[in-house]
């Protein structure tokens, strides 16, 4: 379990789909996913029961938000690849939405 | 301290087992010794995961049986490809004629539309449960529109080029121009049905707009609380659900005012939603940033509570 944090608990786990975040999970805690499979949750019991049941990577704060910093910084690049010629900006976020902006972890 | 018969007049029941879920029923559970209630639940669940992640996905369907088709991968490439949702997995179906994202989606999972797309693509096509069929093109292509209705009675509105406001009809065999919203829009959901539409947020920028249609033409009701476009709808006129949205936010709407309920677990926009779903029965799966496979389920309900004291 991350202990850098105070309120919150930060995981690295890729979403397994049906089952990994149920509706008494959601009932029962905080959970907020990021890019780079990033989760934070509220730090309850029922949270760190949470992770270990989907063998999440505990993380600190500063790892988490360097890994979804870095993720954001490939959206970015990956926005600004992304064009048609003679395409407008205005344009290009109506087709592709607008560029990904940065995320800061609570 | 007042007991609870002073405040209500009557005795909490002793039981000795929780009764059936009865949303605000207070009981005394004599054989735990707990102070029990059942209260009202709004939440998200994880479903699984799409085969293909994308975004611009259209969609249509429920929660048990819903259909997202076409979309914008990673590579990136434009795709036809369709996915059906059986309330726990995603199954691959027959892909679009014609690849493309950005597409409005309604109708149900055996009976699906999709259409206009890309830059200005004016096809429109319908499903059967196994395959696409191409039908009349609409009058005016586009790109994040939106839709509602069945594959016999449709409407589609908004879009892009710049931010549109042109509604066409669908009566089955041919589109035809009626009146427009009233705040032309791109990136916006929509609800309901070809007589009961609603319209609801989009961009250029964040809008909070939202307009009912009553089957001629469109008025303005109170605004979402939260201001976005690339958001994803489910349910009818006056019993909607509005989610994502390049945030995780999810609001109800009554027929008259928007009020915030439980929020996605990651937020996204451009994602495919649930046409056909009900306001307590949703469905989000795809979208972006980063852009994903998740799918996930909103769902309604009642949860027996023990009561604690301090």
């Amino acid at each position: 379990m991350a202990t850098d944090k105070g309120f919150f608990n930060y995981w690295v786990v890729e979403n397994s789909g049906k089952g990994f975040i149920t509706h008494v999970d959601s009932r029962k805690f905080w959970i907020s996913g990021y890019p780079a499979n990033v989760w934070v949750c509220d730090d309850i019991p029922e949270s760190r029961d949470w992770g270990a049941r989907n063998s999440a990577a505990t993380k600190t704060k500063a790892e988490a938000q360097t890994l979804v910093t870095n993720a954001v910084n490939t959206a970015k690049s990956d926005w600004d690849d992304n064009n048609v010629d003679g395409e407008t900006a205005a344009e290009k976020i109506g087709r592709i939405g607008a560029k990904p902006t940065d995320i800061t972890l609570p | 301290m007042a007991t609870y018969k002073e405040l209500k007049g009557i005795n909490i029941q002793s039981l000795d087992s929780d009764p059936t879920a009865v949303e605000g029923e207070v009981w005394y559970n004599s054989g735990t010794s707990l102070l029990k209630m059942h209260v009202a639940t709004e939440s998200w669940a994880s479903g699984g995961n799409m085969n293909s992640a994308r975004y611009g996905v259209g969609s249509a369907g429920t929660q048990t049986a819903g259909l997202g088709f076409g979309g914008d991968t990673p590579t990136p490439s434009v795709v036809g490809i369709a996915e059906e949702y059986d309330g726990s997995s995603w199954t691959e179906s027959g892909d679009l004629n014609t690849a493309r994202y950005n597409l409005a989606g309604f109708g149900t999972q055996t009976a699906g539309f999709g259409v206009a797309g890309d830059a200005t693509l004016v096809v429109a096509e319908t499903y059967n449960g196994s395959s696409w069929s191409e039908t009349g093109d609409i009058n005016t292509g586009r790109n994040v529109l939106a839709g509602a209705g069945t594959t016999t009675a449709a409407i589609v509105f908004g879009g892009t080029p710049g931010g549109k406001d042109e509604t066409e009809s669908w009566n089955g065999s041919a589109w035809t121009e009626v009146n427009d919203l009233n705040t032309g829009r791109r990136q916006l959901g929509g609800a309901g049905t070809s007589t009961a539409g609603l319209a609801f947020g989009g961009g250029p920028g964040n809008k909070d707009e939202t307009e009912e249609w009553n089957g001629t033409s469109w008025s303005e009701q109170n605004n979402l609380n939260t201001a976005r476009h690339v958001l994803a709808g489910s349910g009818i006129q006056t019993a909607a659900l509005a989610f994502g949205g390049s945030v995780n936010r999810t609001e109800k709407y009554d027929g008259t005012s928007w009020t915030e309920t439980s929020d996605l677990a990651t937020s996204r926009g451009a994602l495919g939603g649930s046409p056909a779903g009900t306001q307590g029965t949703a469905l989000a799966f795809g979208g972006t940033p980063p852009i994903t496979n998740a799918t996930e389920e909103f769902s309604t309900g009642v949860s027996t509570e023990t009561i604690a004291f301090d």
